[in-house]
């Protein structure tokens, strides 16, 4: 499996920005290579760029969810963000699976 | 022609070639130059176009006011990447970004590098080489437990054996175990002139201040090459690149080959980085092979191998996910009819429409390629296969 060069300077820029090993990075869309999550505790969030992958600026998709482990038969989405900044998605990532 | 820059995108002239003119040479002129951006030289200018704003790189700042410049105020509103232009480059005039894509141990890999021009930082000493050799091997840690790859290992850990007060690093149950730090090298800082001497016992002997250099071999495989044996990593190949480049390091009259060892131990794992496939070793490590149905080879007909492949590849999706598999033999299908059949029925929920609404009635393939994020997600979310 492998992912877009997008979500991997995403990863690397999210990196840069908070400790990363405070998240989970999870791939439950490992069949989407513009996808990836990062999860805490029952707090998941969901990040494509497949909507601007080919562009100079690339955009953000981000879904938050709260998610149930054991179970996982329902689907719990707070939040859905479309064509957002890198900027504006860490601030998202941090205040809402850290902050 | 090759440019170099200084890091705010000055040009160093003196470093920068001059190509000898050429009788068969036209009059084009690239004008993209630091970062890719568009040099307007016009009037000596000499002002980048970035977009959203122009950059001087005489000064190291924009020339106009930054858009977002109320969200950040800790910024000054000129800032050019964010203020640090070693790790960032500046995309559009709004922001920095990394420009690092990976950075183990001390390797590291800019948006500007190719793979194959992984810059390693090579020690200077044979001491050094156990340095960055500790490094490398939290580096990669680090990033396999970014990757869930050894998550499983710290869990059963308890947070006081994982912490070590000394470097501060390791301060959750996700972060590796400590790598124990290596005797103080400036005690032992020997010159390279000196390790490549014809003497070199001797030359690490001063260097040690006369002291037996059995003690600190003996004392680095106990203390460090074991740590890392007996870590949580054992098996990795990476690892075993570490291990190998370990022991060269305590035989120091192999240092060469100690240097050669782990500047491909952390290429590799740069490499590797880079590529996803920590990622995909966690994969393989948790969740072990999974059959889905209808996720056998795309074989159903004539040509339809290929429109399966050339769709796979427009929808950037991963040709050798099982989940992928499934949904391209399943193109034709309608989206109710998809879900019914290897789905859980509770995504409907979240499907825009609903059960019976627009999306539900498109087939696979129209959903796909409609960009509907939300839709995709749904479709290739294996959370909810049946």
């Amino acid at each position: 499996m492998e992912k877009d060069k997008t979500i991997l300077r995403f990863i690397e820029a999210l990196s840069q920005k908070i400790d990363i090993n405070l998240l989970q990075v999870v791939d439950y869309w490992d069949a989407d290579l513009c996808a990836i999550g990062f999860k805490k505790g029952n707090k998941l969030i969901y990040i494509s760029t497949y909507n601007s992958f080919n562009n100079r600026i690339i955009k953000y998709d981000y879904d938050l969810e709260l998610i149930d482990e054991l179970v996982n038969e329902k689907i719990k989405v707070l939040k859905r963000g479309r064509a957002i900044s890198e900027r504006q998605l860490i601030k998202e990532i941090k205040s809402f699976l850290i902050g | 022609m090759r440019f170099r820059y200084y890091p705010y995108g000055l040009k160093i002239a003196t470093l920068s070639s001059k190509k000898l003119g050429d009788s068969y040479e036209g009059t084009l002129k690239n004008n993209y130059l630091y970062n890719d951006k568009e040099l307007f030289d016009d009037a000596d200018l000499n002002w980048y176009d970035y977009g959203f704003r122009n950059y001087d790189p005489q000064i190291g700042r924009f020339v106009q006011l930054d858009p977002l410049t109320d969200d950040y105020p800790f910024l000054t509103p000129y800032q050019y990447a964010s203020c640090d232009p070693v790790t960032n480059i500046d995309i559009d005039g709004l922001e920095g970004g990394s420009a690092v894509i990976a950075r183990i141990g001390e390797a590291v890999v800019t948006s500007a590098s190719n793979l194959t021009e992984v810059f390693v930082v090579a020690p200077k000493t044979i001491h050094g080489v156990g340095s960055a050799l500790s490094k490398a091997a939290a580096g990669i840690a680090r990033a396999a437990a970014m990757s869930n790859l050894i998550n499983t290992s710290f869990k059963t850990r308890n947070v006081s054996e994982t912490t070590n007060q000394n470097n501060g690093v390791n301060k959750n149950l996700n972060a590796p175990p400590p790598i124990n730090s290596y005797p103080s090298v400036s005690s032992r800082n020997a010159t390279p002139e000196e390790m490549e001497g014809a003497d070199q016992n001797e030359a690490i002997r001063t260097a040690n201040g006369g002291e037996d250099d059995a003690y600190y071999l003996d004392k680095l495989k106990r203390e460090n090459i074991a740590a890392v044996e007996n870590g949580p990593y054992k098996g990795l190949p990476i690892i075993e690149d570490l291990m190998k480049a370990g022991r060269y390091e305590v035989r120091y009259s192999y240092h060469k080959e100690a240097r050669k060892a782990f500047g491909n131990a952390v290429k590799e794992a740069v490499i590797w980085y880079a590529s996803g496939k920590l990622i995909d070793l966690a994969l393989e490590y948790r969740a072990g092979s999974r059959i889905l149905p209808n996720s056998g080879p795309i074989m159903k007909g004539m040509g339809a191998a290929s429109r399966a492949e050339m769709l796979a590849k427009k929808l950037k999706l991963n040709i050798n996910s099982a989940t992928t598999r499934q949904v391209l033999n399943s193109l034709d299908e309608s989206v109710e009819s998809f879900i019914s059949k290897f789905r859980k029925s509770s995504i409907y929920g979240e499907l825009p429409g609903g059960q019976g609404g627009n999306f539900a009635k498109m087939t696979v393939e129209e959903a796909l390629t409609s960009g509907n994020t939300t839709v995709r997600k749904l479709l290739i979310d294996n959370r909810f296969v049946k």
